[in-house]
């Protein structure tokens, strides 16, 4: 048999609908950015639009996908500090997500469990602040407080944006958008 | 929505001078200078070399054509980062830990300098045009299509929020300052709006579809013509 290629696989449509909650990620995160310096709060739109994305489309890295195409936009758009560096910050929770999603597919759907998923998509701000500052060659107990400054703030957003994605998800049911919620 | 917040999406080139004055340097190669320039940030140790990577730096801003007073908004955004590192250090090893906090806030400025300067240089178009080259096709029509269409999507839920308010949701910047009114967002604004994502999503596709697109081979880009 033949196999498809891997993007062939997912209708244009769909490929469209992840882009554009791409898009409304980097929206937020413009029409967000105040300043004020609270660590994480970029994580609550990130991980609103990636559940979104992931529970609407029906493709297994539906999550990655929106994430390589916010970060490339993040990229084009010139936003935040990051640089190339900056598609990590979208794609690593994603891949959480999507790796999540395939072991308990129902996850987002109850409030606990997408909470720890959110969780665990929210620490990866940690490691990655952490590993950042390994390369940087800081001292370790530096790089472990300046981690654990960025972390705390990305896990209270986390949290925030579980409690609202499994309401979401039913009026977006609802409403016909969600199709087959075993996806 | 904040209109000024949502059009300024669509200028992130500042004030640079024009190309005609500065040398044209193809987007790829810039890119990669960029992320050369980012990465070496990370190896360098001493002061020496950190000091040689600022003039590196500098000298690429000047060969880009960035102009020396926007500098300041280079640098401005690493002053919170350079005051958390200081009050760390400081905290760790007194007045020793002011030239490591520096040092390591000056790395961090060095890794994150280049890309800037590169969304200031590149336009998003051109941006999109080169990471076409190394992606899939449909990869790069969804990338480039999404932020072609982005303002259209945006100006359909600007209509959306005015809609709602106009029925008398209370959702102007005012009232969502009350808790008890955010779970309207959501109800009255979310989900419609990724209703009216996946309609126009379908709609584009099935526009593409009507051009043969996936059938054949790339036939066009819209810079090219």
């Amino acid at each position: 048999m033949k196999s498809t290629p891997f993007l062939d696989r997912l209708p244009l449509r769909d490929a469209l609908f992840l882009g554009f909650c791409a898009g409304a990620i980097i929206v937020c995160k413009i029409l967000f950015r105040w300043h004020l310096g609270i660590s994480g709060h970029a994580m609550f739109f990130t991980l609103i639009g990636l559940m979104v994305a992931r529970s609407c489309v029906s493709f297994r890295w539906g999550a990655t996908l929106t994430g390589v195409l916010a970060g490339l936009m993040a990229m084009t758009l010139g936003l935040g500090k990051g640089g190339p560096l900056i598609l990590t910050k979208f794609v690593v929770p994603a891949l959480v997500i999507d790796g999540a999603l395939l072991l308990f597919p129902m996850a987002l759907w109850s409030v606990a469990t997408c909470i720890v998923v959110a969780l665990l998509a929210g620490s990866t701000k940690f490691f990655l602040s952490w590993v950042q500052g390994i390369f940087l060659g800081m001292d370790s107990t530096v790089v472990v407080q300046r981690a654990a400054i960025d972390g705390v703030g990305s896990l209270i957003f986390s949290l925030l944006a579980a409690l609202c994605v499994p309401s979401l998800l039913r009026q977006l049911k609802a409403r016909g958008v969600i199709r087959d919620s075993t996806r | 929505m904040k209109r000024k917040n949502v059009d300024a999406l669509f200028m992130v080139a500042p004030i640079l001078e024009t190309p005609r004055t500065r040398i044209n340097i193809p987007a790829g190669v810039h890119l990669f200078i960029t992320i050369v320039l980012s990465s070496s940030a990370f190896l360098v140790r001493d002061v020496q070399w950190i000091s040689t990577m600022i003039a590196v730096n500098l000298g690429w801003m000047a060969v880009c054509g960035v102009p020396w007073r926007q500098l300041k908004r280079l640098v401005r955004p690493f002053a919170m980062q350079t005051v958390m590192l200081l009050a760390l250090y400081g905290f760790k090893q007194g007045q020793q830990g002011v030239l490591p906090a520096v040092q390591v806030s000056l790395q961090l400025m060095l890794t994150l300098m280049p890309p800037i300067v590169l969304s200031w240089c590149v336009p998003a178009s051109q941006m999109a045009r080169t990471f076409s080259r190394w992606m899939p096709d449909q990869a790069a029509f969804v990338l480039s299509a999404s932020l072609h269409f982005f303002p259209m999507v945006l100006s359909e839920w600007r209509i959306l929020y005015q809609a709602q308010q106009l029925r008398g949701v209370p959702l102007s910047w005012k009232q969502l300052w009350r808790p008890w009114h955010w779970r309207l967002v959501l109800r009255c604004l979310v989900v419609p709006a990724v209703v009216i994502a996946m309609s126009l999503a379908h709609e584009i596709a099935l526009a593409a579809r009507a051009r043969n697109f996936r059938s054949g081979k790339r036939s066009c880009w819209m810079e090219e013509i």
